[in-house]
């Protein structure tokens, strides 16, 4: 307990530095708009913004990335309320009830117990990310190479086979993204592998260009559908944003529910804010006295997916800062921006660092009432963002994600691969391909394949040190249920979950 | 055909051709002579793999629903043909980029993006938005962020 505090006294000293609460401010900002506009998420924000946490050092980096991240949590239910199109995915719940609360004339009430239900559930997992991450870190100390290997075997079977309903194509993406890591000089050889003579391989294709292309341009591309959509009438007078005792007795049992049900689908790899959200709309209902008003305006239908999603992406940064291995798109995008500041997230970043990785959820605290300022008294001002139409926005994200690029490579040949990943991004949507799997695969394969060859040169080449230890045996058997599940469920014709 | 057999078909392809060039890579001259070899090997067998299972599944679900989602014409639709527009701008945009410095690239560049999906009636619109991004960003970057991005030629600016 004493070292918590301890840590956490550290961590404060590091987020409330001036700089460091403008950071998280900007952060909240920039997250919750980025959230509001259809079209563009969490990860493509992350990703555009990147240049700009290049010159903050990583510290700064990781608050304001990670304010982004829950902060577009907080900006996503605003569009779902107010026009009915969800900000990001998380937010496609809050379209059950938040819409038709703002067409009964209670969207003051709907912005209000959505703001809430995120801080409130943004604020309790934080708390929890304080009390486990260093139990976590420790546990994972005790992973040996063959361990390590499986558990990110684990993380990115579950990604691949919880993201999209055909699993045959998450797995192909997985296999993508870790090919793609597998280019350039071979560290322990020295050999320089499918680079074909050229230079600028031998260093390995940039992850982050990647990411850019798939995030920004792709999700550019595909949104190209609706950018010739008029401009959307969005409700800008507003009577005072806050909610009645009535309502406030309704919700909070709810919340309080979800919250702990959102952290841990957010924990695990591949399942983000977006099922989070769904399963707590879904488990409320199950629980609600009348589950009848539920899609017609139930207060308690919008602060349980909204107290679920924050709670989920705080839940996401813990295996992405305890174990290395980002279990979302979003902390991928961190995962390799944090990489490329030379910092390795992972089980040691709490030991060598504790002044970052304390620093980061201490600025949690800071940034969840930075958000429920923004999205509270603010909240009339913001929501003019959605007027914005898309054929505006969008130009302008295709310049961020050139600027992006070139400011992490200096080089114009990167600015064609961005182009050329952001046509293959299309591609993948087209055949119904999740991009995570590819994402997360590209960022973690490096390490994924030293372990495996650390384990096969511990053990001399002898194959049983995958399965040497009771850890790996429990690793294996959840890797197979990852996979063997959803067969089931499909083979029983019921999704494990339709329309996510 | 369908968008999900050719993706099969290509991963089969690429699996296939990522074993053989893994295999054809260097021995490792220290410790074991296929350390560097094997995981990329695994990889692209994977791969093929999977896709093998796609193209049999696909195959097999095309023959029970009849030709659900088969692709009909090659042709572009209006959607298509716009992404084809802006990709073409993008290349075009990434050739100039250090050749006529960041400000003129990314001010023609936004200009003819946003003239195309805004219309020439909004053409007031697009010039001050081009012209306060490539501006705007320049300063931000070389001001505040101290990030040298390509100027102007001749000027230097």
């Amino acid at each position: 307990m004493m070292d918590i505090i301890a840590h956490l006294g550290i961590g404060f000293q590091v987020a409330l530095q001036p700089m460091n609460i403008m950071w998280v401010t900007l952060g909240g900002v920039l997250g919750t708009v980025i959230g509001m506009l259809p079209g563009i998420g969490p990860a493509t924000g992350v990703a555009v913004l990147l240049p700009l946490t290049f010159t903050m050092g990583p510290v700064g980096a990781l608050i304001t990335m990670a304010g982004v991240y829950y902060g577009a949590m907080f900006g996503g239910s605003r569009a779902s309320i107010l026009i009915n199109t969800p900000g990001d995915g998380a937010a496609v719940a809050s379209t059950f009830d938040g819409y038709p609360m703002a067409m009964s004339g209670r969207a003051e009430a709907a912005l209000a117990i959505s703001a809430i239900a995120s801080f409130i559930g943004g604020m309790i997992a934080t708390v929890v990310m304080v009390v486990t991450a260093v139990p976590m870190a420790h546990f994972a100390l005790l992973f040996g190479p063959a361990e390590y290997f499986l558990l990110m075997v684990f993380a990115l079977s579950a990604t691949a086979t919880l993201s999209k309903k055909n699993i045959v194509k998450g797995f192909i993406s997985m296999f993508l993204g870790l090919m793609v890591a597998t280019v350039g000089l071979d560290p322990l050889s020295g050999i320089s592998r499918f680079t074909y003579g050229a230079l600028e391989l031998q260093t390995g294709i940039d992850f982050l260009i990647i990411i850019i292309g798939i995030y920004a341009l792709g999700e550019v591309f595909k949104s190209f559908r609706m950018i010739h959509e008029g401009t959307r009438k969005v409700q800008t007078k507003f009577g005072r944003i806050w909610i009645t005792r009535e309502d406030w007795k309704r919700s909070w049992l709810p919340i309080l529910r979800s919250t702990p049900l959102g952290f841990l689908i957010g924990v695990l790899p591949g399942a983000g804010g977006t099922m989070a959200a769904l399963m707590s709309y879904n488990s409320e209902k199950g629980f609600s006295k009348h589950p009848e008003e539920f899609g017609k305006g139930a207060i308690e239908g919008l602060a349980a997916p909204e107290a679920a999603n924050n709670a989920a992406s705080v839940g996401a940064l813990i295996p992405m800062m305890t174990l290395g291995i980002p279990g979302s798109g979003t902390t991928a995008v961190m995962m390799g921006a944090l990489l490329m500041l030379g910092l390795q997230p992972g089980p040691l970043l709490f030991d060598k660092h504790p002044e970052i990785a304390w620093g980061m959820i201490a600025s949690m605290f800071v940034g969840n009432v930075v958000c429920a300022i923004i999205n509270l008294p603010l909240a009339k001002v913001l929501v003019r963002v959605l007027s914005v139409p898309a054929r505006i926005l969008f130009p302008l994200v295709l310049g961020l994600a050139f600027i992006g690029t070139y400011a992490i490579s200096n080089m114009t040949s990167d600015l064609l691969i961005l182009v050329a990943f952001g046509l293959f991004g299309l591609f993948l949507n087209r055949a119904d391909i999740p991009t995570t799997p590819l994402i997360l695969g590209g960022i973690v394969g490096h390490t994924m394949e030293q372990s495996f060859r650390q384990a096969r040169i511990i053990s001399h080449g002898e194959w049983n040190i995958f399965w040497g230890s009771p850890l790996c045996i429990v690793l294996i058997g959840l890797t197979v249920a990852t996979i063997v599940w959803p067969i089931i469920q499909q083979a029983r014709k019921k999704p494990l979950l339709a329309d996510v | 055909m369908t968008w999900t057999l050719i993706s099969g078909l290509l991963s089969l392809i690429l699996g296939a051709a990522w074993t053989f060039q893994a295999y054809l890579l260097p021995r490792a001259t220290i410790g074991n002579p296929m350390g560097p070899i094997l995981y990329p090997m695994l990889l692209g067998c994977g791969l093929s793999i999977m896709g093998i299972i796609l193209v049999v599944q696909e195959s097999l679900r095309l023959r029970k629903n009849g030709g659900e989602g088969v692709i009909k014409s090659v042709k572009l639709s209006i959607y298509g043909r716009n992404i084809a527009i802006v990709s073409a701008l993008c290349v075009g945009y990434a050739l100039l980029f250090e050749r006529a410095g960041y400000v003129i690239s990314t001010f023609l560049f936004l200009v003819v993006v946003l003239l195309l999906f805004n219309g020439f009636k909004r053409w007031k619109i697009s010039l001050i938005l081009a012209g306060a991004f490539s501006v705007g960003v320049y300063l931000l970057f070389s001001t505040v962020l101290s990030i040298q991005l390509p100027t102007i030629p001749f000027l230097d600016i």
